[in-house]
């Protein structure tokens, strides 16, 4: 695979810890520009996911990232693969300047001037220590030292973790403006969907290692539809295989995959009530806690 | 060299002189003031009519009545900073590939385009170089002040300095040949320093405990089994620090290409290598690479020692300085330079 325009390409990729099955045949195809969210319950497999994209983790499977197999030269791809783990991982005797220094001196693609550009407009002191500056300075230290680096993929595992709600936007809203554009492509594990689900263009979820789906944030919206039903339309909708629903006052919210049937049709959706798109909470929600019941091949 | 390869190795070294400043700075710091105290202290001790022990060695040398009294003195105390040295720079092995796993900063660090072999050869080299420079340095610096004190004591009590010219000499040679002992003797213990990292590349705790009890476990499971003791004259042979000390560049150059130097320097390119492999975190169960390490080594170890039969006399063989004796001044570096 050397196709352009595809950043990150993984086939049949596994890993178990002993037993514990973590990933489980994952197949993955993310197109360059894309902002890509990994999104799943708490050992779904999302570090490993990430840190195996990173070569930091020895799995079974291939594994293309920008033209690179991470497990094979780590060292090439991290010129083009900038990875925030998921936890504060900035070694923390080292003062700020010390790190910057050291970034600076490894990473040919490091901007120093945009980095220090960035930390301006933050509380951070660049004189202490890691381990004296708060979590959520951490991850901006580590956010301005990534944004300062011309690469073209982006991992960032749970960024976010543990911040307040101000740090959180603040994040989030550095990565669109400073970062992003049609070249690069970002990698976003979480499991607060909400907070990221405006910026996706490609949604991942993950359940206990596998992908249970693996489409665009257009797709999605063809794909999936949500009807709120009032209750003399209940067996009518019951009738057309729902993937889920969710009991509201009055009424219940009715989700169905429109694709998986081609008879399921956007007009006889209509006519139980006002069809629109799942949020993508809604949609984790239900395919997560149902996807064992279902028919296989509905969801893919 | 490329300016990126310059960049890269300034940032490796720059790292772990960042990280590792009680080793390569504060240690050395406190010899040089405890050293130079002790010796003002000496002098201070002794009225001139009971001039004896140390200080008369010293006004030996200054006085020129026995220029090569200094040199034991210098020998005996470089012994000292070697072996403080070479304990520092054990603990710093060990801990060195096992900390950022600890504190998970390695997830940073490997998130750098840095491969593991310059992770790994960074360390060694900061171990093997660096550090026995800022030793050697400290050393000298200690003595240099001994010598200024002790001659402005004499100075005071009338005493001619015409052998101040020769200590400086020695002096001014030593600043090579010390560091060029320090790193000798990083260089003979090298595969113990290969043995440190793997284990700290490797075990999940503990890594100093580990690669201890595991060298002392195997060396006496060879005794038990084999009835030979192969390892343990291994470890015997490659443990005193005064064995290390060189006072002439052919000595070094000998010592350097001598075939217990190069063994020791195949068994550890052959551990820094597992050392590397371990840490590789995507290729592999790292306690399985430093299994099949050990067990490579320690047939390579037992082999050799079968072949050559040389167990029993490699502690002669590999110390020629092993019964040099102080008080004489055997071999003296003011009759060797």
């Amino acid at each position: 695979m050397d196709d352009p325009n595809i950043a990150i390409n993984v086939t049949q990729l596994s890993k178990a810890f002993g037993k514990f099955v973590a990933l489980k045949n994952i197949d993955l195809t993310i197109p360059r520009g894309a902002i890509c969210g990994i999104i799943g319950p708490n050992g779904a497999g999302k570090t490993t996911l990430l840190r195996a994209l990173a070569g930091l983790c020895d799995v079974e499977g291939q594994l293309n990232i920008v033209g690179h197999d991470p497990r094979s030269n780590r060292a090439r791809l991290m010129e083009d693969v900038c990875f925030i783990a998921d936890v504060g991982v900035l070694p923390a005797n080292l003062r700020v300047v010390d790190v910057i220094d050291y970034v600076e001196d490894v990473h040919p693609k490091f901007d120093r001037a945009k980095a220090m550009d960035f930390i301006t407009t933050t509380d951070i002191d660049v004189k202490k220590r890691i381990k004296g500056l708060s979590k959520g300075m951490v991850t901006q230290l580590h956010l301005a030292l990534v944004m300062a680096i011309d690469v073209s993929v982006l991992i960032l595992d749970e960024p976010t973790l543990g911040l307040d709600i101000l740090y959180r936007k603040d994040f989030y809203d550095r990565l669109l403006t400073h970062f992003h554009d049609s070249r690069r492509t970002i990698l976003i594990s979480t499991h607060q969907v909400e907070e990221i689900e405006s910026l996706l263009t490609h949604l991942v979820f993950l359940k206990k290692g596998r992908a249970v789906l693996d489409a665009s944030m257009d797709s999605i919206a063809s794909r999936f539809c949500e009807v709120v039903v009032e209750p003399e339309h209940f067996s009518a909708a019951d009738a057309l295989l729902p993937i889920a629903v969710r009991e509201m006052p009055g009424a219940a919210r009715y989700l169905f995959e429109t694709s998986s049937t081609a008879e399921l049709t956007r007009e006889q959706l209509a006519q139980l009530g006002e069809p629109r798109t799942p949020a993508v909470a809604d949609l984790f929600v239900a395919l997560l806690s149902s996807v064992t019941n279902k028919p296989a091949g509905a969801l893919a | 060299m490329s300016h990126r390869v310059v960049m890269l190795w300034r940032g490796l070294l720059l790292r772990e002189v960042r990280e590792n400043k009680t080793l390569l700075l504060y240690t050395p710091a406190i010899l040089l003031v405890v050293g130079s105290l002790a010796a003002l202290q000496i002098v201070s001790l002794f009225a001139p009519e009971e001039r004896g022990g140390l200080l008369s060695l010293i006004l030996g040398g200054l006085d020129g009545s026995d220029a090569a009294a200094f040199a034991p003195l210098f020998t005996t105390v470089s012994g000292l900073y070697l072996m403080v040295m070479m304990g520092g720079a054990a603990f710093y092995l060990a801990g060195s590939l096992y900390s950022d796993r600890r504190d998970q900063s390695y997830l940073f660090w490997q998130s750098m385009p840095v491969s593991d072999t310059q992770t790994v050869v960074a360390k060694l080299v900061f171990a093997l170089i660096v550090v026995p420079l800022a030793y050697a340095f400290a050393l000298v610096l200690a003595a240099l002040l001994v010598l200024l004190s002790t001659a402005l004591y004499a100075l005071s009590l009338d005493i001619p300095l015409r052998g101040i010219a020769e200590l400086a000499d020695f002096l001014a040679a030593s600043v090579g040949l010390t560091s060029l002992s320090a790193m000798l003797a990083m260089c003979w213990l090298l595969p113990g320093m290969g043995w440190l990292l793997l284990f700290s590349a490797a075990v999940p705790r503990a890594p100093l405990l580990w690669a201890l009890s595991t060298l002392i476990a195997l060396s006496l499971l060879e005794g038990v089994l084999l009835g030979s003791g192969a390892i343990d004259a291994w470890i015997g042979s490659r443990s005193s620090p005064w064995q290390y000390l060189v006072f002439d560049r052919a000595d070094a150059a000998e010592r350097l290409l001598s075939y217990d130097m190069l063994a020791g320097f195949l068994l550890g390119a052959l551990l820094v290598a597992g050392a590397i492999r371990a840490r590789s975190f995507a290729k592999g169960s790292p306690l399985r690479v430093l299994a099949g390490v050990v067990a490579v080594v320690l047939l390579l170890v037992i082999a050799e020692g079968r072949v050559t039969q040389r167990a029993v006399n490699t502690l002669q063989f590999a110390n020629p300085f092993f019964d040099f004796d102080l008080s004489e001044g055997a071999l003296s570096p003011g009759e060797r330079l």
